[in-house]
């Protein structure tokens, strides 16, 4: 039927469905800035003003928006200009993945339409529609206030600042310090200052005040402009002519046989051009997990099988030529199953009788399948029984913590094709766009070379895109079709056959001597992974890493179990099962500083790890071998300071503050947790960079970094500007495509900024002294001394050259050379992060309900390259984590269905309930880093859920040892107390 | 492959009544809630938009009741000054509660009352003013059903060719109300709601309307509750009672939010709690 709208401003006709979404309609009309991120109005990525007011699309049919006036992101800027509000959002860091940004800068459109003046609750209330899984609403929310005032007129404050100083940033001459061997410290003399480096030769042209002009600065992203401007930028922003739709049929069941399959009638209905099952692709084993090659054991998945392991596994898929049609099809597909009972529980999976859920004979690497035990991890160091003899106290718990799901806005989709050439064009949403087309050739039959990985934008990943989940089924339909495939998850196959944080129970038994010196450690760990093994291996050996790192101790031992259990897999999710073991650590810290009386401050303080510890236990754990690790820079005390501080932390003392005389039945606590994470994964991890100069003294660069909305093309660039004597404009990035860049193992280990800003560096040092050979030919004078900054390359002398100058002499003039560079980065260190986190919470002691006003973090990333998105990263980040405390965790029936399916039950904070979150950054020098940075993306998931429970004991001495804290789980607690 | 569904846009209700009674297709009104159904999902072969029958007022009648369209909006709710005045503000706060901005701007009050899956608030604290839905049975006919008989069985009231025109309410500008909920975080669906809505007269409760949602199957009105509430000055001990008699009529359905257990003990926590506020609220 026809539609009449004003669309943007313009009077416009559009055929539509009449029982479509408006969504589909307006994407379909080219409206690509209007997002899918679920099917239920909830998440709001759909939003759009309809007569000025913001509402959800994909709610509402098509045919509803006749005779109205709709209003999108694309009629609100043109070519080279930007609107005020749009701008708001990319100069205050508010675009992280940018997949919800467009209904974001609506939301505020509508509500500064009406309102000039709005309060910062105005703001949270007129965000509360989109949820937001990167930014934890706060530079969203400044955002709002900036907009506001920049229309109504007034001087809005510059947003700049920052720098190192030149001599950290250059200090070791200039040339690469990154990737040599053991610091001479480790060596001999352990209590060195490395955050002053002392005995560092400056190069010759910093002076000590000067500060670096693009490293440290919070530069507006790279992306921001078209992301705010709703760009098509995602993998599902384009047209292919002929592309069929996929759609997955998934087993009801939670465990069962297929007897057959009939797929006759799906076959006839008209628009199926294929339907696939087990009978009809070649049976190849792999593990579906984003890892480097040869990928960690088991290999337990096939792409189609002939028997179910969870309820939402692949049973078969259809491509057609309409999404409808596809649907109908997929219930048109008859299966006979033989349904198996169900282990739903790790701790019941092993034992005997528990039915067998691998029980296919080629999987490869189960250590012992007859009892669902998909990995066994032991790590010792010392004698750990007779150190616990030696101990005053020994105390042991468990701790558990759910099912978290990573739930990014934008679902999985990939779009496959052949290009012109006959290859295989794979656009997806990954993180690990390399390890993808590697695992994805033996499943298809095609080699490496004819198959391009092209990741565009991606909206959000944290982890559950490091995974090879459905780029397998769409290229088998394009094979069998011969057209482009499109697959996408809806919002309930997230939740059904997506992945998730493994479920832990951790037990921790430590050993402490009665002056508060920890001595022994042991941790053990039952991980359950759900129907496949994927990640299980390395993530049950991280919860070990960091369960064991963060104190010293003079014994450590580490026992995982992981099993199989009738529920969707387990995967990657940011934190990586450091989450899991730092909830139990840091709960069982505070009981014993409680226990022994010392305050849980200045317990965690004394046993804390140091600049020039060693780290034992990850000689024992680790996916890329056995290698020492050091601590080579370390702020946590200054963590501990700079937080504690900010949440007061003395008022826990204050017993005025801890009651409400307002509401007597609300207590109020503190709590706080030592957070330590890894950079990157040692020995293993490694990126490459390449780098060429332009006629005008701009730079092309080529990366396999994987942006996944952190913002690691703006850190990368910042690197490369910084190292290039340019600007941040003069970058152009281009990144994460398998035929265009180099090799990167992907987004993933907190890695990005220190791998492979390390290669960008290289590169771009290459580049630098290249450039510099050419300017001093063309000055007629030698390198020694020279420099670039502010696009020139100066002499010793002080005469200067432009980069422009250089590029086109070596382009053009003399002795033709195409300056480039190209680089990788490898590093044996993983140089920890630290961090501190204070949370406050109320306590309602009739209901058990809680409540958190404020989340305090403080983190030492070494140097932040760009304070903007390292402090946007441990704002959202602190608020996926408090998801796990409070409100998430997928549970399941007795049948092994999942009972959260949507957003609203599967609960993520909106912008009107998020806490108040600070971000504090304290900056270190981390020598093996580039400028001095390690991670930032991963270590704000560590601390939260153990923060939540120790300020729950310190308001109403009620221990909460699993998460996430509903409110019965507390009522309970405070009815046992 | 399935049939393309049919929409239709009447602009007066003898059209949209020969829509919605015709007995070869399944025909209903579009109505969203604030816990929309995904489209795919919608149980119907046709769907009638009413928008154009002027279904979106709130307004005080003739008749001193408070009358609210069944295509008035959450956010319309939200934002009415009328219904601010109604008993301290209890059904603003409700609507706000019951979604956020987007889905407030597109949920109907039709919407919020035909679905038993939507969060409770709305019709909740709608019950305690003792609304009634009125439904346009045909063109010139309408028939009404107290809103605490809609809410048992919220699905099945309306009959085919039946389109809920308004929910209203008597004007209770100087009663005092609580609305108080347990849930996960903030603006989560309530594991358990309470309001109480008295009208205190000389210290005497002249009328009370209290609801429970999360205790019972459906949110229902606590009928003994307010019987014993009517007539009494409000003492420590009177509300002690109120709130076991809503722990005694207490038959929970436990799932993954409250279990069974939970929900009957919060049953008089929090039904002791919103009659206590509304009682403060009053002074």
């Amino acid at each position: 039927m026809n539609i009449h709208l004003k669309l943007n401003g313009k009077d416009t006709d559009l055929v539509v469905i009449q029982d479509e979404s408006l969504l589909t309609a307006l994407r379909r009309a080219g409206i690509w800035s209007v997002k899918h991120g679920c099917e239920t109005g909830e998440c709001g990525a759909c939003s759009v003003l309809m007569d000025g007011k913001l509402v959800p699309t994909c709610v509402m049919l098509a045919p509803q928006a006749d005779g109205h006036e709709i209003e999108t992101v694309e009629g609100m800027s043109e070519i080279n200009t930007i609107h005020p509000i749009q701008k708001a959002f990319t100069e205050m860091g508010a675009v992280q993945c940018g997949y919800c940004t467009p209904a974001m800068v609506l939301a505020t459109k509508a509500l500064i339409n009406k309102e000039m003046y709005p309060t910062l609750e105005d703001a949270r209330d007129a965000l509360s529609s989109t949820i937001c899984r990167c930014t934890g609403y706060v530079k969203p929310v400044e955002a709002i206030m900036r907009a506001a005032a920049m229309l109504r007129g007034e001087e809005v404050p510059p947003i700049d600042g920052g720098g190192i100083p030149m001599e950290i940033a250059f200090g070791l001459t200039g040339e690469s310090d990154l990737g040599r061997d053991l610091p001479d410290f480790l060596k001999g003399d352990s209590g060195s200052d490395l955050k002053t480096k002392k005995d560092v030769k400056f190069a010759p042209w910093v002076t000590p005040e000067s500060q670096t002009d693009v490293v440290g600065h919070p530069e507006i992203k790279v992306d921001a402009v078209k992301l705010a401007k709703g760009k098509p930028a995602f993998t599902d922003d384009i047209n292919l002519p002929g592309m069929l739709y996929a759609e997955m049929l998934t087993s009801p069941h939670g465990h069962a046989r297929i007897r057959n399959i009939d797929t006759s009638k799906a076959k006839a209905l008209q628009g199926v051009h294929a339907v696939l099952t087990y009978k009809d692709i070649p049976r190849v084993i792999y593990a579906s997990g984003g890892q480097s090659w040869p990928n960690p054991k088991p290999w337990d998945q096939v792409s189609l099988d002939n028997k179910v392991r969870f309820v939402g596994d692949r049973v078969a898929v259809v491509a057609a030529e309409t999404p409808e049609i596809a649907r109908a099809a997929v219930k048109l597909i008859d299966v006979d199953y033989e349904v198996l009972p169900v282990v739903l529980d790790p701790r019941e999976a092993g034992k005997p009788g528990a039915p067998v859920i691998h029980d296919e004979p080629d999987a490869v690497g189960i250590p012992d399948a007859s009892r669902n035990l998909v990995n066994v991890v032991d790590a010792v160091w010392n004698d750990v029984d007779k150190v616990f003899a030696e101990c005053d106290r020994v105390f042991e718990n468990t701790y558990y913590t759910p099912k978290q799901q990573q739930a990014h806005i934008e679902p999985h989709i990939t779009i496959t094709y052949w290009d012109e050439d006959e290859r295989l064009v794979v656009r997806t949403s990954t993180q690990v766009p390399f390890h993808a087309r590697r695992m994805l050739a033996p499943l298809i039959g095609l080699p490496v070379k004819r198959i391009r990985v092209i990741k565009p934008r991606i909206g959000g990943g944290f982890g559950g895109k490091q995974e090879m989940l459905i780029e397998d089924l769409a290229a088998h339909l394009t094979l069998a079709t011969n057209r482009p495939v499109r697959l996408e998850y809806t919002r309930e196959q997230e939740f059904t056959s997506s992945r998730s944080r493994h479920p832990m129970y951790v037990t921790f038994k430590v050993g402490v001597m009665n002056d508060g010196t920890i001595r022994a450690l042991d941790m053990s760990v039952i991980s359950d992974t759900g129907a496949y093994g994927s990640h299980s291996l390395t993530v049950a050996s991280v919860s070990g890493l960091r369960g064991l790192s963060t104190y010293k101790a003079d014994a450590l031992r580490f026992h995982a179990d992981i099993y199989y259990t009738n529920k969707a897999p387990a995967g990657a999710f940011r934190g990586y099962g450091a989450p899991q073991g730092m909830f139990g650590l840091e709960v069982i810290i505070d009981e014993i500083a409680h226990s022994l009386g010392f305050d849980p401050l200045e317990f965690r303080r004394k046993n804390a790890v140091n600049v020039g510890d060693h780290i034992p236990i990850s000689t024992a754990l680790g996916e890329g071998g056995t290698i020492e690790q050091y601590v080579l820079s370390c702020g946590l005390q200054e963590c501990f300071d700079e937080a504690a501080k900010s949440i007061q932390w003395e008022r826990r003392n204050d017993p005025k503050w801890r009651v409400d005389p307002e509401r007597p039945h609300i207590r109020r606590g503190l709590g706080v947790a030592t957070c330590m994470h890894g950079t990157a994964i040692p020995g293993l991890d490694m990126g490459g960079a390449s780098i060429k100069m332009n006629d005008d003294g701009s730079f092309n660069v080529q990366v396999g970094a994987t942006d996944l909305g952190t913002g690691s093309d703006t850190v990368i660039a910042q690197i490369i500007a910084e190292t290039l004597g340019c600007r941040l404009e003069d970058i152009i990035i281009y990144s994460s495509d398998t035929d265009m860049t180099p090799f990167d193992v992907g987004a993933y280990a907190s890695s990005t900024t220190f791998i492979s800003g390390g290669s960008a560096k290289k590169a771009a040092e290459i580049v630098r002294k290249q450039i510099i050979e050419r300017a001093a030919k063309i000055l007629k004078t030698t390198t020694e001394g020279m420099y670039l900054r502010n696009r020139q390359a100066y002499a010793a002398d002080g005469r200067s050259v432009s980069l422009e100058a250089v590029a086109l002499n070596s382009l053009h003039t003399v002795d033709q050379q195409q300056i480039m560079g190209t680089a990788s980065f490898m590093s044996n260190y993983a140089p920890p992060p630290f961090g501190a986190q204070f949370v406050e919470v109320e306590v309602d002691t009739e209901t058990g309900m809680v409540r958190v006003p404020r989340m305090v973090m403080a983190v030492d990333c070494g140097t932040a390259i760009n304070p903007m998105t390292a402090s946007g990263q441990i704002e959202g980040g602190q608020l996926q984590a408090l998801g796990m405390a409070i409100s998430e965790g997928m549970e399941y029936d007795t049948e092994g269905n999942v009972l959260q399916k949507r957003f609203g039950d599967y609960r993520i904070y909106e912008a009107d309930e998020a806490p108040d979150i600070t971000a504090i950054l304290v900056p270190t020098y981390e020598p093996s880093g580039p400028y001095g940075a390690k991670a930032v993306a991963e270590i704000p998931m560590d601390g939260v859920g153990p923060a939540v429970s120790n300020a729950i004991f310190d308001a109403i001495g009620v221990r909460l040892r699993e998460l996430p804290v509903l409110p019965e789980k507390v009522w309970k607690g405070i009815q046992e107390k | 492959m399935s049939k393309t569904k049919e929409f239709h846009r009447p602009d007066n209700w003898s059209k949209a009544h020969q829509l919605l009674k015709r007995s070869d297709i399944n025909t209903v009104p579009l109505t969203v809630g604030p816990r929309p159904i995904a489209l795919t999902n919608l149980n119907a072969d046709a769907f009638v938009d009413l928008e154009k029958l002027q279904l979106n007022y709130i307004k005080l009648g003739e008749d001193g009741n408070v009358h609210i369209g069944a295509m008035a909006t959450l956010q319309d709710i939200y934002q009415s000054e009328l219904i601010k005045s109604q008993a301290g503000g209890v059904l603003t706060e409700a609507a706000y509660f019951s979604a956020t901005l987007g889905l407030r701007n597109l949920a109907s009050v039709a919407g919020t009352i035909t679905d038993p899956e939507n969060p409770p608030d709305v019709p909740l604290v709608l019950m305690a003013l003792d609304a009634i839905v009125s439904v346009q049975k045909d063109e010139n006919q309408t028939r009404q059903v107290a809103l605490q008989e809609w809410m048992k069985d919220c699905t099945k009231v309306l009959l085919p060719g039946e389109a809920i025109l308004e929910v209203s309410f008597p004007a209770q500008p100087t009663a005092s109300g609580a609305l108080v909920r347990v849930n996960r975080t903030p603006r989560d669906k309530a594991i358990l709601a309470a309001v109480a809505v008295l009208l205190i007269e000389n210290g005497i409760c002249s009328k009370a309307g209290v609801a429970l949602a999360g205790a019972n199957p459906s949110p229902a009105r606590l009928l003994e509750v307010e019987a014993l509430l009517t007539g009494k000055s409000p003492t420590t001990e009177l509300l002690e009672q109120s709130a076991q008699l809503a722990e005694n009529q207490a038959r929970p359905i436990g799932d993954f939010r409250g279990s069974v257990e939970y929900r009957t003990a919060m049953a008089s926590v929090l039904t002791q709690r919103a009659l206590q506020q509304a009682f403060k609220a009053q002074k």
